[in-house]
Protein backbone atom coordinates (compact mmCIF):
# COMPACT_ATOMS: atom_id res chain seq x y z
CA UNK A 1 0.00 0.00 0.00
CA UNK A 2 2.76 2.51 1.21
CA UNK A 3 3.67 2.30 -2.94
CA UNK A 4 0.86 3.85 -3.15
CA UNK A 5 3.36 6.90 -1.98
CA UNK A 6 5.25 6.65 -5.34
CA UNK A 7 2.80 8.30 -7.85
CA UNK A 8 4.37 11.83 -8.04
CA UNK A 9 7.57 10.48 -8.75
CA UNK A 10 6.38 8.45 -11.88
CA UNK A 11 5.14 12.03 -13.15
CA UNK A 12 8.88 13.39 -12.88
CA UNK A 13 9.89 11.00 -15.85
CA UNK A 14 7.05 10.90 -18.57
CA UNK A 15 7.71 13.14 -21.00
CA UNK A 16 11.80 13.22 -20.50
CA UNK A 17 14.17 12.94 -23.72
CA UNK A 18 11.98 13.00 -26.95
CA UNK A 19 14.88 13.67 -29.12
CA UNK A 20 18.60 12.59 -29.71
CA UNK A 21 20.93 13.33 -26.88
CA UNK A 22 21.28 13.40 -23.15
CA UNK A 23 18.90 13.24 -20.30
CA UNK A 24 17.90 16.86 -20.33
CA UNK A 25 20.03 17.87 -23.51
CA UNK A 26 18.60 17.80 -27.36
CA UNK A 27 21.59 18.08 -29.97
CA UNK A 28 19.15 18.04 -32.68
CA UNK A 29 18.82 22.10 -32.55
CA UNK A 30 18.64 22.61 -36.84
CA UNK A 31 17.61 20.07 -38.82
CA UNK A 32 20.99 20.01 -40.65
CA UNK A 33 21.00 17.23 -37.62
CA UNK A 34 18.51 14.85 -39.37
CA UNK A 35 20.75 14.44 -42.63
CA UNK A 36 24.17 14.00 -40.67
CA UNK A 37 24.27 13.91 -36.44
CA UNK A 38 28.21 14.09 -36.59
CA UNK A 39 28.39 18.82 -36.24
CA UNK A 40 30.61 18.68 -33.88
CA UNK A 41 33.25 19.71 -36.27
CA UNK A 42 31.34 21.29 -38.94
CA UNK A 43 32.16 24.85 -40.53
CA UNK A 44 28.26 26.24 -41.27
CA UNK A 45 25.57 28.06 -40.06
CA UNK A 46 23.85 25.36 -37.68
CA UNK A 47 27.44 25.56 -35.95
CA UNK A 48 26.86 28.06 -34.04
CA UNK A 49 24.84 25.27 -31.80
CA UNK A 50 27.38 22.28 -32.36
CA UNK A 51 31.02 24.19 -33.18
CA UNK A 52 30.75 27.96 -32.40
CA UNK A 53 34.06 28.21 -32.18
CA UNK A 54 33.82 27.51 -36.49
CA UNK A 55 32.19 30.26 -37.11
CA UNK A 56 34.81 32.19 -37.13
CA UNK A 57 35.90 30.64 -40.42
CA UNK A 58 32.73 31.46 -42.28
CA UNK A 59 32.78 34.35 -44.49
CA UNK A 60 32.46 37.75 -43.91
CA UNK A 61 28.47 38.96 -43.42
CA UNK A 62 24.83 37.90 -41.65
CA UNK A 63 24.28 34.28 -41.67
CA UNK A 64 21.04 32.96 -40.64
CA UNK A 65 19.48 29.36 -40.37
CA UNK A 66 15.38 29.09 -39.57
CA UNK A 67 14.52 25.71 -38.74
CA UNK A 68 11.72 23.40 -38.65
CA UNK A 69 11.21 20.05 -36.85
CA UNK A 70 8.64 17.43 -36.00
CA UNK A 71 8.88 14.38 -33.70
CA UNK A 72 6.91 11.89 -33.03
CA UNK A 73 7.71 9.28 -30.41
CA UNK A 74 6.45 6.11 -28.90
CA UNK A 75 7.36 4.14 -25.40
CA UNK A 76 6.30 0.79 -25.23
CA UNK A 77 5.79 -1.46 -22.17
CA UNK A 78 4.90 -5.52 -22.39
CA UNK A 79 4.01 -6.48 -18.93
CA UNK A 80 3.14 -10.14 -17.58
CA UNK A 81 1.91 -10.72 -13.86
CA UNK A 82 -1.20 -12.78 -12.88
CA UNK A 83 -2.34 -9.87 -10.62
CA UNK A 84 -3.78 -8.02 -13.46
CA UNK A 85 -6.05 -11.19 -14.17
CA UNK A 86 -8.09 -9.72 -10.97
CA UNK A 87 -8.37 -6.49 -13.01
CA UNK A 88 -12.34 -6.94 -14.33
CA UNK A 89 -12.04 -3.87 -16.89
CA UNK A 90 -9.13 -6.44 -18.38
CA UNK A 91 -8.81 -9.53 -17.08
CA UNK A 92 -5.32 -10.63 -18.80
CA UNK A 93 -1.82 -11.48 -17.33
CA UNK A 94 -0.40 -9.95 -20.66
CA UNK A 95 -0.92 -6.58 -20.87
CA UNK A 96 0.72 -3.71 -23.45
CA UNK A 97 0.79 0.03 -22.28
CA UNK A 98 1.87 2.50 -24.82
CA UNK A 99 2.79 6.45 -23.93
CA UNK A 100 2.66 8.51 -27.51
CA UNK A 101 4.62 11.40 -27.43
CA UNK A 102 4.57 14.20 -30.66
CA UNK A 103 6.09 17.38 -31.50
CA UNK A 104 4.79 18.26 -34.60
CA UNK A 105 6.31 21.67 -34.64
CA UNK A 106 9.78 22.38 -32.80
CA UNK A 107 11.75 25.80 -34.50
CA UNK A 108 14.99 26.85 -33.94
CA UNK A 109 16.84 29.51 -35.86
CA UNK A 110 20.90 30.35 -35.27
CA UNK A 111 22.13 33.28 -36.54
CA UNK A 112 25.91 34.71 -36.99
CA UNK A 113 27.58 37.55 -38.29
CA UNK A 114 31.36 37.44 -39.09
CA UNK A 115 32.61 40.86 -38.38
CA UNK A 116 36.24 40.76 -39.89
CA UNK A 117 38.76 38.38 -40.21
CA UNK A 118 39.08 38.05 -36.50
CA UNK A 119 35.42 38.83 -34.71
CA UNK A 120 32.25 37.37 -35.01
CA UNK A 121 28.99 37.47 -32.74
CA UNK A 122 26.41 34.82 -33.40
CA UNK A 123 22.99 33.98 -31.36
CA UNK A 124 20.25 31.30 -31.35
CA UNK A 125 16.66 29.77 -30.08
CA UNK A 126 15.98 26.09 -29.47
CA UNK A 127 14.37 23.73 -27.55
CA UNK A 128 17.52 22.64 -26.01
CA UNK A 129 15.80 19.64 -24.01
CA UNK A 130 12.60 18.23 -23.49
CA UNK A 131 10.08 19.45 -25.93
CA UNK A 132 7.47 16.77 -26.17
CA UNK A 133 4.26 15.93 -24.65
CA UNK A 134 3.49 12.02 -23.59
CA UNK A 135 0.55 10.93 -22.90
CA UNK A 136 -0.03 7.00 -21.36
CA UNK A 137 -4.02 6.76 -21.98
CA UNK A 138 -4.00 3.80 -20.28
CA UNK A 139 -1.48 4.33 -17.80
CA UNK A 140 0.95 3.22 -16.12
CA UNK A 141 1.47 -0.55 -15.11
CA UNK A 142 2.99 0.37 -11.97
CA UNK A 143 0.06 1.95 -10.66
CA UNK A 144 -1.70 -0.93 -11.45
CA UNK A 145 0.70 -3.08 -9.40
CA UNK A 146 0.65 -0.85 -6.78
CA UNK A 147 -2.79 -0.28 -6.37
CA UNK A 148 -4.18 -3.64 -7.30
CA UNK A 149 -1.43 -5.34 -5.07
CA UNK A 150 -2.43 -3.48 -2.45
CA UNK A 151 -6.40 -4.39 -2.54
CA UNK A 152 -5.09 -7.86 -3.27
CA UNK A 153 -3.32 -7.40 0.32
CA UNK A 154 -6.55 -6.56 1.75
CA UNK A 155 -7.68 -10.17 0.69
CA UNK A 156 -9.79 -8.73 -2.87
CA UNK A 157 -10.07 -11.48 -5.08
CA UNK A 158 -11.07 -8.44 -7.79
CA UNK A 159 -10.34 -4.81 -8.30
CA UNK A 160 -10.11 -2.69 -11.17
CA UNK A 161 -9.41 0.77 -11.85
CA UNK A 162 -9.19 3.91 -14.61
CA UNK A 163 -5.69 5.95 -14.95
CA UNK A 164 -3.90 8.15 -17.13
CA UNK A 165 -0.82 10.51 -17.07
CA UNK A 166 0.75 13.17 -19.46
CA UNK A 167 3.61 14.87 -18.92
CA UNK A 168 5.11 17.73 -20.85
CA UNK A 169 8.81 19.01 -20.41
CA UNK A 170 10.61 22.12 -22.52
CA UNK A 171 13.00 23.52 -21.72
CA UNK A 172 13.70 26.83 -24.28
CA UNK A 173 17.44 27.86 -24.81
CA UNK A 174 19.23 31.46 -25.74
CA UNK A 175 22.37 31.61 -26.63
CA UNK A 176 24.65 34.78 -27.26
CA UNK A 177 28.49 35.07 -28.01
CA UNK A 178 31.52 35.58 -29.44
CA UNK A 179 34.30 34.12 -31.17
CA UNK A 180 37.99 35.79 -31.68
CA UNK A 181 40.12 33.90 -34.33
CA UNK A 182 43.60 33.99 -32.60
CA UNK A 183 45.53 33.05 -35.59
CA UNK A 184 44.38 31.75 -39.40
CA UNK A 185 43.91 28.66 -38.28
CA UNK A 186 42.53 28.93 -34.46
CA UNK A 187 39.66 30.44 -32.93
CA UNK A 188 38.20 30.47 -29.68
CA UNK A 189 34.47 31.04 -28.36
CA UNK A 190 32.87 32.33 -25.04
CA UNK A 191 29.10 32.81 -24.73
CA UNK A 192 26.21 32.35 -22.28
CA UNK A 193 23.17 30.27 -22.23
CA UNK A 194 19.28 30.80 -20.58
CA UNK A 195 17.29 28.11 -20.12
CA UNK A 196 13.73 28.59 -19.64
CA UNK A 197 12.29 25.83 -18.52
CA UNK A 198 8.79 24.84 -18.66
CA UNK A 199 7.11 21.50 -17.45
CA UNK A 200 3.10 19.95 -16.43
CA UNK A 201 2.09 17.01 -15.11
CA UNK A 202 -1.59 15.94 -14.93
CA UNK A 203 -2.60 12.38 -13.93
CA UNK A 204 -5.83 10.87 -12.63
CA UNK A 205 -6.42 7.39 -11.06
CA UNK A 206 -9.75 6.87 -11.02
CA UNK A 207 -13.06 4.65 -10.25
CA UNK A 208 -10.60 2.39 -7.79
CA UNK A 209 -12.84 -0.54 -7.18
CA UNK A 210 -12.46 -3.95 -4.82
CA UNK A 211 -14.65 -7.28 -4.45
CA UNK A 212 -13.89 -9.69 -1.89
CA UNK A 213 -15.89 -12.01 0.01
CA UNK A 214 -17.04 -9.65 2.70
CA UNK A 215 -18.44 -7.84 -0.83
CA UNK A 216 -20.09 -11.16 -1.98
CA UNK A 217 -17.60 -11.35 -4.78
CA UNK A 218 -19.15 -8.03 -6.38
CA UNK A 219 -16.61 -5.50 -6.74
CA UNK A 220 -17.94 -2.39 -4.83
CA UNK A 221 -15.71 1.33 -4.23
CA UNK A 222 -12.70 1.01 -2.91
CA UNK A 223 -13.05 2.66 0.40
CA UNK A 224 -16.05 1.02 0.82
CA UNK A 225 -14.57 -2.60 0.76
CA UNK A 226 -11.20 -1.35 2.75
CA UNK A 227 -13.92 -0.12 5.63
CA UNK A 228 -15.55 -3.60 5.71
CA UNK A 229 -12.14 -4.97 5.84
CA UNK A 230 -11.11 -2.68 8.71
CA UNK A 231 -14.89 -3.42 10.51
CA UNK A 232 -13.86 -6.65 9.88
CA UNK A 233 -10.40 -6.30 11.52
CA UNK A 234 -11.79 -4.34 14.30
CA UNK A 235 -14.48 -7.04 14.85
CA UNK A 236 -11.29 -9.52 15.20
CA UNK A 237 -8.84 -8.01 17.61
CA UNK A 238 -6.60 -6.86 14.96
CA UNK A 239 -6.94 -2.81 15.36
CA UNK A 240 -3.69 -2.13 13.65
CA UNK A 241 -5.12 -3.98 10.50
CA UNK A 242 -8.20 -2.20 11.23
CA UNK A 243 -6.31 1.40 11.46
CA UNK A 244 -4.44 0.78 8.52
CA UNK A 245 -7.33 -0.05 6.48
CA UNK A 246 -9.34 2.92 7.54
CA UNK A 247 -6.78 5.07 6.92
CA UNK A 248 -6.40 4.04 3.56
CA UNK A 249 -10.12 3.36 3.00
CA UNK A 250 -9.83 7.92 3.47
CA UNK A 251 -7.41 7.80 1.09
CA UNK A 252 -9.27 6.24 -1.86
CA UNK A 253 -12.72 7.87 -0.75
CA UNK A 254 -11.38 10.13 -4.00
CA UNK A 255 -9.68 10.06 -6.99
CA UNK A 256 -6.15 10.87 -6.80
CA UNK A 257 -5.33 13.97 -9.06
CA UNK A 258 -2.14 15.22 -9.87
CA UNK A 259 -1.77 18.65 -11.40
CA UNK A 260 1.42 20.37 -11.54
CA UNK A 261 2.82 22.70 -13.17
CA UNK A 262 6.31 23.79 -13.10
CA UNK A 263 8.94 26.43 -14.51
CA UNK A 264 12.53 27.66 -13.86
CA UNK A 265 15.37 29.78 -15.57
CA UNK A 266 19.00 29.23 -15.12
CA UNK A 267 21.73 30.34 -17.53
CA UNK A 268 25.22 28.45 -17.88
CA UNK A 269 28.77 29.64 -19.81
CA UNK A 270 29.70 27.59 -23.22
CA UNK A 271 33.23 27.82 -24.69
CA UNK A 272 34.66 26.14 -27.54
CA UNK A 273 37.72 26.42 -29.89
CA UNK A 274 38.19 25.57 -33.79
CA UNK A 275 41.57 24.57 -34.97
CA UNK A 276 41.98 23.69 -39.15
CA UNK A 277 44.74 22.02 -40.26
CA UNK A 278 44.74 21.32 -43.53
CA UNK A 279 42.09 19.30 -44.82
CA UNK A 280 41.52 18.82 -41.32
CA UNK A 281 39.27 20.17 -38.78
CA UNK A 282 39.53 19.67 -34.98
CA UNK A 283 36.69 21.19 -32.41
CA UNK A 284 35.67 20.90 -29.04
CA UNK A 285 32.59 22.83 -27.05
CA UNK A 286 31.86 22.67 -23.60
CA UNK A 287 28.30 23.30 -21.85
CA UNK A 288 28.66 24.40 -18.34
CA UNK A 289 25.90 22.61 -15.92
CA UNK A 290 23.00 24.30 -16.08
CA UNK A 291 21.50 25.05 -12.53
CA UNK A 292 17.11 24.39 -12.97
CA UNK A 293 15.11 25.03 -10.10
CA UNK A 294 11.85 24.11 -11.13
CA UNK A 295 9.30 26.09 -8.62
CA UNK A 296 5.72 24.13 -8.77
CA UNK A 297 2.35 25.52 -9.14
CA UNK A 298 -0.45 22.84 -8.59
CA UNK A 299 -3.99 21.80 -7.41
CA UNK A 300 -3.62 18.46 -6.55
CA UNK A 301 -6.78 16.69 -4.80
CA UNK A 302 -6.36 16.39 -1.36
CA UNK A 303 -5.29 12.55 -0.87
CA UNK A 304 -2.32 13.62 -3.11
CA UNK A 305 -1.61 17.04 -0.56
CA UNK A 306 -1.90 14.37 2.43
CA UNK A 307 0.54 12.27 1.03
CA UNK A 308 2.64 14.87 0.19
CA UNK A 309 2.88 15.42 3.78
CA UNK A 310 4.33 12.14 4.99
CA UNK A 311 6.40 11.06 2.16
CA UNK A 312 8.77 13.54 0.01
CA UNK A 313 8.81 12.04 -3.34
CA UNK A 314 4.87 13.25 -3.34
CA UNK A 315 5.87 16.23 -1.37
CA UNK A 316 7.92 17.46 -4.75
CA UNK A 317 4.56 18.28 -6.24
CA UNK A 318 2.95 19.94 -3.49
CA UNK A 319 2.44 24.01 -4.55
CA UNK A 320 5.05 26.29 -3.88
CA UNK A 321 7.83 23.81 -3.67
CA UNK A 322 10.93 24.12 -5.34
CA UNK A 323 12.74 20.76 -6.66
CA UNK A 324 15.89 21.12 -8.76
CA UNK A 325 16.05 19.61 -12.50
CA UNK A 326 20.21 20.48 -13.87
CA UNK A 327 20.66 20.11 -17.16
CA UNK A 328 24.04 18.59 -16.84
CA UNK A 329 27.49 19.73 -18.53
CA UNK A 330 28.41 18.82 -21.43
CA UNK A 331 32.04 18.27 -23.29
CA UNK A 332 31.64 17.49 -27.62
CA UNK A 333 34.75 16.74 -29.67
CA UNK A 334 34.55 16.00 -33.00
CA UNK A 335 36.70 16.16 -36.51
CA UNK A 336 35.90 16.61 -39.62
CA UNK A 337 38.33 15.56 -42.98
CA UNK A 338 38.03 16.99 -46.96
CA UNK A 339 38.72 13.80 -48.48
CA UNK A 340 37.99 15.83 -51.84
CA UNK A 341 36.63 18.93 -52.65
CA UNK A 342 33.44 16.93 -52.82
CA UNK A 343 33.28 14.62 -49.84
CA UNK A 344 33.63 15.14 -46.70
CA UNK A 345 33.55 12.83 -43.61
CA UNK A 346 32.85 13.52 -39.75
CA UNK A 347 32.96 11.93 -36.31
CA UNK A 348 32.03 13.25 -32.84
CA UNK A 349 31.83 12.38 -29.56
CA UNK A 350 29.60 13.60 -26.26
CA UNK A 351 30.14 12.98 -22.79
CA UNK A 352 27.59 14.15 -20.20
CA UNK A 353 28.33 14.83 -16.71
CA UNK A 354 24.80 13.65 -15.49
CA UNK A 355 26.75 12.42 -12.00
CA UNK A 356 27.60 16.05 -11.17
CA UNK A 357 24.08 17.16 -11.68
CA UNK A 358 21.54 17.60 -8.82
CA UNK A 359 17.83 16.65 -9.83
CA UNK A 360 16.30 13.50 -12.12
CA UNK A 361 19.53 12.60 -13.77
CA UNK A 362 21.97 12.31 -10.20
CA UNK A 363 20.26 8.52 -10.34
CA UNK A 364 22.12 7.69 -12.83
CA UNK A 365 24.72 5.17 -12.20
CA UNK A 366 27.53 6.74 -14.82
CA UNK A 367 27.68 9.40 -17.53
CA UNK A 368 25.91 9.40 -20.62
CA UNK A 369 28.14 9.48 -23.62
CA UNK A 370 27.32 9.32 -27.47
CA UNK A 371 29.62 8.88 -30.67
CA UNK A 372 28.28 10.07 -34.56
CA UNK A 373 30.09 9.75 -37.79
CA UNK A 374 28.55 11.15 -40.90
CA UNK A 375 29.92 11.92 -44.80
CA UNK A 376 28.41 14.27 -47.15
CA UNK A 377 28.93 14.52 -50.90
CA UNK A 378 28.65 17.71 -52.89
CA UNK A 379 27.07 15.22 -55.53
CA UNK A 380 27.28 19.22 -57.94
CA UNK A 381 27.23 22.77 -57.26
CA UNK A 382 23.52 22.31 -56.46
CA UNK A 383 23.10 19.04 -54.51
CA UNK A 384 24.29 17.35 -51.08
CA UNK A 385 23.66 14.36 -50.15
CA UNK A 386 24.65 13.25 -46.86
CA UNK A 387 24.16 10.25 -43.94
CA UNK A 388 24.75 9.36 -40.87
CA UNK A 389 24.39 7.61 -37.26
CA UNK A 390 25.13 8.02 -33.61
CA UNK A 391 25.06 5.60 -30.29
CA UNK A 392 23.24 7.07 -27.34
CA UNK A 393 24.70 5.24 -24.44
CA UNK A 394 23.05 6.23 -21.44
CA UNK A 395 24.20 5.58 -17.75
CA UNK A 396 21.45 3.43 -15.69
CA UNK A 397 21.82 -0.29 -14.33
CA UNK A 398 19.44 -2.57 -15.99
CA UNK A 399 17.57 -2.43 -12.40
CA UNK A 400 17.01 1.75 -12.99
CA UNK A 401 14.89 1.33 -16.42
CA UNK A 402 11.48 1.81 -15.19
CA UNK A 403 7.81 3.08 -15.74
CA UNK A 404 9.44 5.99 -14.73
CA UNK A 405 12.97 6.19 -16.22
CA UNK A 406 12.45 5.36 -20.01
CA UNK A 407 16.04 6.67 -21.13
CA UNK A 408 17.08 3.45 -23.05
CA UNK A 409 20.02 3.50 -25.22
CA UNK A 410 19.66 3.83 -28.97
CA UNK A 411 21.38 3.97 -31.92
CA UNK A 412 19.93 6.50 -34.50
CA UNK A 413 19.97 6.67 -38.24
CA UNK A 414 20.31 9.89 -40.42
CA UNK A 415 19.81 10.22 -44.40
CA UNK A 416 19.37 13.91 -46.16
CA UNK A 417 20.14 16.51 -47.99
CA UNK A 418 20.40 19.86 -49.11
CA UNK A 419 19.94 22.65 -51.94
CA UNK A 420 22.20 24.93 -52.83
CA UNK A 421 19.89 28.08 -54.31
CA UNK A 422 22.90 30.82 -55.20
CA UNK B 1 20.68 30.59 -49.79
CA UNK B 2 20.92 26.27 -48.49
CA UNK B 3 17.58 24.58 -47.90
CA UNK B 4 18.60 21.31 -45.82
CA UNK B 5 16.41 18.32 -45.02
CA UNK B 6 16.61 15.31 -42.87
CA UNK B 7 15.18 12.20 -40.97
CA UNK B 8 16.53 10.04 -37.89
CA UNK B 9 15.01 7.12 -36.87
CA UNK B 10 16.28 5.35 -33.44
CA UNK B 11 16.40 1.63 -32.63
CA UNK B 12 16.45 1.63 -29.12
CA UNK B 13 17.36 -1.41 -27.29
CA UNK B 14 14.72 -3.77 -26.09
CA UNK B 15 15.08 -3.92 -22.39
CA UNK B 16 13.57 -7.01 -20.65
CA UNK B 17 13.63 -7.50 -17.02
CA UNK B 18 11.29 -8.87 -13.91
CA UNK B 19 10.79 -6.08 -11.73
CA UNK B 20 10.35 -6.44 -7.75
CA UNK B 21 6.58 -6.81 -8.09
CA UNK B 22 7.53 -10.43 -10.14
CA UNK B 23 6.19 -8.58 -13.34
CA UNK B 24 7.91 -9.59 -16.35
CA UNK B 25 8.53 -6.23 -18.35
CA UNK B 26 9.91 -5.75 -21.81
CA UNK B 27 10.68 -1.59 -22.68
CA UNK B 28 11.31 0.00 -25.78
CA UNK B 29 10.86 3.15 -27.56
CA UNK B 30 10.07 3.95 -31.13
CA UNK B 31 11.27 7.73 -32.07
CA UNK B 32 10.92 9.46 -35.45
CA UNK B 33 11.64 12.88 -36.40
CA UNK B 34 12.09 14.85 -39.85
CA UNK B 35 12.75 18.42 -40.32
CA UNK B 36 13.69 21.08 -42.67
CA UNK B 37 16.12 24.18 -42.74
CA UNK B 38 16.97 27.58 -44.77
CA UNK B 39 20.27 28.43 -44.27
CA UNK B 40 20.88 32.30 -45.60
CA UNK B 41 23.66 34.50 -46.07
CA UNK B 42 22.95 38.44 -46.48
Amino acid sequence: MKKILLIGAMALMVSNSTFAGGLLTNTNQNAAFLRNPSRDAVIAIDGVYSNPAGIAFMPQGFHLSVSWQAAFQKRQMDVTNDLFKMNTNNPNANRFFEGTASAPVIPSFQAAYVINDKWSLMGSFAVGGGGGKAEFEDGLPMFEEMMGGALVGANATSYSLNQNLTGKQYFYTFMVGGTYKLTDNFSVFGGVRGVLASCGYEGVISDIQAGGLLTGNQNVAASEYLQKVAAYASMNGDQVAAATATQYANLMSQDFVLDCSQSAFGFSPIVGLDWKIGKLNLAAKYEFRTKINLENESSNSANIEALGAQYPMVADFANGKKVRSDIPALLTVGAMYEFTPAVRAMVGYHQYFDTDAEGSATAVTDNTWEFTAGVEWDVNDKILLSLGGQRTEYGFADSDIKDTNFNISSYGLCIGGAYKFS
Amino acid sequence: MNFNVGYIHSFYDDHKFTNDKGTACSYTRKNDVVGASLDITF
